[in-house]
Order: C-alpha cells, then structure tokens, then sequence
C-alpha cells in the first residue's frame, strides 16, 4: 500500500505546500507566494485605513476621487490603482513627481489632481462617508 | 523520519480495522471518476465564460486594453509584453483549448491533464498579475495539478487504489487550507486580545471587516446596511462559528463519515462570506462542493441527514455512559505495550474493560475481518455494543482514549488526537518505532487487577 510513487508524493506534496504557504508569515514581508493562499487574510480585526487615492477636480465645485466611491473603474484598474498609489505612498515626496512621470496613465483624468492620504475608520467612512483627506502633493 | 511521516499518513486512513481508501473499492473509483469528470467540465465552463462579453472579472476586452496596469508576478515575468494582443489571446484560447481536451481526454492522457495545469496556471497567473492576488481559483488550480498524477487505467486493484489516494491528496490539501486559515484568524482573536485591541470578539468585528472590503472594492453586499448600522455580538458570534469550521477542517481529513457534513458547512461559510463581507468564492465552493459534498469515501448508501444524526448519535454515546464491551488488545512480546498495561494497573479500569493479547484467538478473529489491522502491532481498544456493531480504536486514538479513561491528566493528549489525529499518530508511532528498551528481555508478568480482566 505504500510503496508506489503516489504513496509517497501525496503527503510529500501536501507537506511542501504547508511550508511555501506559511513562508509569509514569518518572511517576505507577509507577502504571498503565488499560487499558495495567504493564510493570514482576514485573520485581524482592522482599526482604522489608510489608503491613497488621487483627488480630482474637472473644474466643477465637487470633486471626486480617482478610487474611493468610483463605480466607472473596470475590474483591473480597482485592482491596480490601489497597488501602484501605495507604492506611491511609500516613496519619499521629492521622488513622487518622477514616480507619476513614469505611470502618466494615473493622470490622464481630472483637469487638476491632488496626491492625498485618506485615513479614519472604516465603518464611519463607508456608513457616513467620514474621512479625513491629507493632501501630500498637487500633482496638476 | 520522512518514511515514518508518510507511512502514518495513510495509516490514518484506516478506520475500524481497514483503510477507508481500499474498502469497497469499485463503488468509490466510479463515483471518483465521475466526480473528476466534473471537474473537468467546470473546467472547460470557466474557460468558456472567460470569453463572454458579460463577464466582469476577466472580460478578454478588459484584458486586451489593460497593458498599462500589468504588473507581473514571478510566473509572468516571461510574457510578451511587446505583442500584448497575441500574449492574451493566446493565453485565453490556450486555456480554452485545454480544458476542452480536459473534458473529452482526461482518463486517456496525463500530457492533456500537464496541459490543462498548465493552462489555468498561466490564465490565474495572467489576471493575478494587475496589482492583487485573489484566490478564487486556487483549489481549482491545485487540485488540476494533483489531477496530473491519476492513473490513465483504472483496471488493476493498485491503479484504482492511486486513483482514491491522488482524489484523497486533493480533499486532503483544500482541508488542510481551510485548517490554516482557520488557525490564522483564531491566533488573530488571542493576540488582538492580547495587545488590547479590537478584536473578533468585539460587536462590530464584521462590520469592521465588511467596511475594509467595501472601501476596496466600493461593492455593497446584501447584508451591508444591516451590518454596518447594527454592532451585534450575534454577527461576532458567526465570525467566530466559520473560524471554527476553517480550523476544524484539519479534523475531517481522516473522518469519510464527516466529510459531506463539513463540505456543506465550508460552502455556507462562503456563501455567508458573500452574503456579508463580499468576497467572491464561488469557484472555490464548486470545488469544495465536488471533493467533499459528493465525497466517494463517505456511506454512498445513505446520505447526508443520515450522517449528521449518525455523528449525533456518536457524539450521545461519548458524552454518555455506554453499557459497551471494550477490550484493549496488547502486543504481550513487546516490552513498551506491557509497561503500557503495568502503568495502567496503577489506575482504576473503567468498568466493562477487558484486556487480551494480540497474541489471541479473540484477536486473530478480529484479525481475518480487518486484515488492515495486520500493520497495527501494538495496542488496538476493539469497542462493541450490545447490537453488536464494532468500533476499532488504533494508534493515537486507542492510546489517548485509553488513558484520558483511566485518568483526567491525559485530556490534553486526547485533544491533541481530536484536532489533528495525523499529529498525534506521528508521535506515536515515532516512539513505536523506537520502542526497544535497552536492557530490557523479558515481558514481565501483568499486576493483578490486570490479569483478572485478562480473556483469551
């Protein structure tokens, strides 16, 4: 019953898997190794965001943001814009204007764009759209 | 030690005296097969849909104007971004073509079955290359490559039995998964509580969670409102109840009579999961829903209502006193079983306990209805009610009931088996296998309120 290749390639297999997934949680900075779920979603409580986003203004009194609260944005561009603003929050400020050069798709809309910091609770923010807005550079 | 690991690793399959893998063989490789089968049309219906244009996810138009917002993980690096039109489309036909083979070819081909991997490997790795991992595809990915190990005959009593053991490796990984996880988010309650933070014990948990996803995906969910203008210790309460169900999987792997129970109670976490916070896992559910809803190891006789007052009843009798005959079978040459049976004569035996050899005609009996029981060469607790139905308690589950009986100080070790019966069979059979005591040659005579329960 054990000798076949199966017999010893299941739980080989099976244990491996183990190991590579629970990686991240003690290295890589908790960052998840492709194909192998991140076992660690969900697993606290959040309190409090912080996120970035691109405040934009077409000209007209109420302005509007490039993530938060857009319903026009494809599936990928919600998955994408998120990803590169944070990369964006994490550069030093006088690196930001060389960091949207290089991703100028970010910038195609709005007639003048802000770089901010949304921060606050997340259920006062989504319930009663209570949130505090920092901005950290006019980029147009 | 890695031979020790794998060994207890399919010991842990045997149950009351015989591997649920190789008993009744035929009925559980048909309904193997046709459940692989499928799979393999789900497959095939998921690369279909890729090329609907009412898909939303992962719409080909989406994908063919979305070049500015790929950002490659590791398994992408290689894709032509120059001929982006090209890459994607053949991305998508690839996995569109596969599959079909899939579906039609599977049983014949293991090349179609590397292909079919492969195709969902490179399609999953293709849009999780845009910013964001998600995992809706995940158990299906994983299980295609475990999928690639399946005999292409099942005609010989070995191929089938590699057949269950590649359809146990997939059940076995999802659980596993869904195990830790479930640990994950437990750990999480005890160090939020720890550091006096919000935690999943708090009223407003799930709306906290609820509130994160929504500020992502600016998607409400059907219970959003209610959730996020109500704090309820109900809706920390259910949290709670799936955290369970994830870390309790880990239980189910070697329990077939279980696994029909627990694939429904993951797919209503997940519909719950939709239902509230929001991420979609319906794929996954599919999944779940053919390895462990229409588990061929569990009684294809009977059906799922019949397993949950069979699991209540055995939860009746473990909670209540039985009038039950148990007989605790020794191997009598074996040094380290006899010094088992002297340390238990230190202790008052339950009632109704009797204690023989594995040496015996009693158990030579047992035996010739449980050859599986042949590798079992230690201590084995045979539990029979007055109906005459049979309960065979081996390894780490005989040991722990066996001494959590007689004393309240070995609960701990029961627990251990109870969570992850794998775990504990491993411990045990690393000091089975190292069992010889220097120095030691002769079995000694058992004490006397031993031998008075002694029958041959």
């Amino acid at each position: 019953m054990h000798k076949t290749f199966i017999s010893y390639f299941i739980p080989l297999f099976l244990g491996v898997y183990f190991i590579v997934a629970l990686l991240p949680v003690f290295a890589y900075g908790g960052g998840e190794i492709f194909p192998f779920f991140s076992f660690k979603l969900y697993s606290k409580i959040p309190d409090g965001f912080v996120r970035y986003d691109l405040l934009l203004n077409e000209g007209e009194p109420d302005e509007s943001f490039l993530i938060l609260g857009n319903s026009s944005l494809n599936p990928l561009e919600k998955r994408n814009y998120p990803y590169r603003l944070g990369i964006a929050g994490s550069q030093p400020l006088e690196s930001l204007d060389a960091y949207f050069a290089e991703n100028p798709d970010l910038l195609k809309k709005g007639r003048s764009v802000a770089f901010v910091k949304l921060s606050g609770k997340s259920i006062d923010a989504v319930r009663d759209k209570v949130f505090e807005v920092e901005t950290i550079k006019q980029l147009k | 030690m890695i031979g020790t690991l794998i060994n207890t690793f399919w010991e842990s399959t045997i149950e009351n005296g015989r591997s649920f893998l190789s008993a009744n063989s035929d009925e559980k490789v048909k309904r193997a097969k046709l459940l692989i089968g499928v799979f393999y049309l789900f497959v095939f219906v998921n690369a279909v849909q890729t090329f609907s244009p009412y898909q939303e996810f992962t719409a080909w138009s989406v994908l063919l104007e979305s070049q500015q917002l790929f950002t490659p993980i590791w398994t992408m690096r290689w894709f032509p971004t120059d001929h982006w039109e090209l890459g994607v489309r053949s991305i998508l036909l690839f996995f569109l073509g596969s599959s079909l083979l899939g579906l039609l070819f599977w049983q014949r081909s293991r090349t179609i079955r590397v292909a079919v991997f492969v195709a969902i490997f490179l399609y999953l790795s293709f849009v999780a290359s845009f910013g964001k991992i998600d995992h809706f595809m995940h158990v299906m990915l994983l299980s295609s490559f475990l999928f690639i190990f399946l005999p292409n005959q099942t005609e010989s009593a070995s191929s089938k039995l590699e057949l269950l053991k590649v359809f146990f490796g997939a059940q076995t990984l999802v659980l596993l998964a869904y195990f830790v996880s479930g640990f994950f988010k437990l750990y999480g309650i005890l160090d939020q509580e720890v550091r006096g933070v919000v935690s999943a014990l708090s009223p407003d948990s799930l709306a906290r969670n609820l509130a994160k996803s929504s500020l992502a995906s600016s998607y409400d969910t059907f219970f959003s409102s209610v959730i996020l203008y109500n704090n309820s210790y109900v809706f920390s309460a259910f949290m709670i109840v799936g955290f369970a169900v994830e870390f309790l999987a880990i239980y189910v792997v070697f329990k077939p009579k279980l696994h029909r129970i627990w694939g429904v109670m993951l797919m209503l976490l997940h519909a719950g999961i939709v239902l509230t916070v929001g991420p979609d896992f319906t794929i996954q559910m599919f999944v779940v829903g053919i390895l462990l809803v229409f588990s061929p190891f569990a009684n294809l006789d009977t059906d799922i209502v019949s397993d949950v007052s069979g699991a209540m009843k055995s939860l009746k009798n473990r909670l209540t006193k039985s009038k039950n005959e148990f007989v605790l079978f020794y191997d009598g040459d074996c040094l380290m079983c006899n010094g088992f049976i002297t340390f238990l004569a230190k202790y008052d035996l339950p009632d109704g306990l009797k204690i023989s050899k594995i040496q015996s005609d009693r158990f030579q009996q047992i035996l010739s209805q449980n050859p599986d029981l042949a590798t079992i060469d230690s201590i084995i607790v045979v539990e029979t009610n007055p109906t005459g139905d049979q309960l065979i308690r081996i390894k780490s589950d005989c040991i722990t009931w066996v001494l959590t009986k007689v004393t309240s100080t070995f609960v701990p070790l029961r627990l251990l088996h109870l969570v992850s019966p794998y775990t504990a069979n491993t411990v045990y059979d690393l000091i089975a296998k190292n069992r010889d005591i220097p120095g030691a040659e002769h079995c000694p005579m058992p004490p006397e309120n031993i031998r008075k329960r002694l029958v041959s």
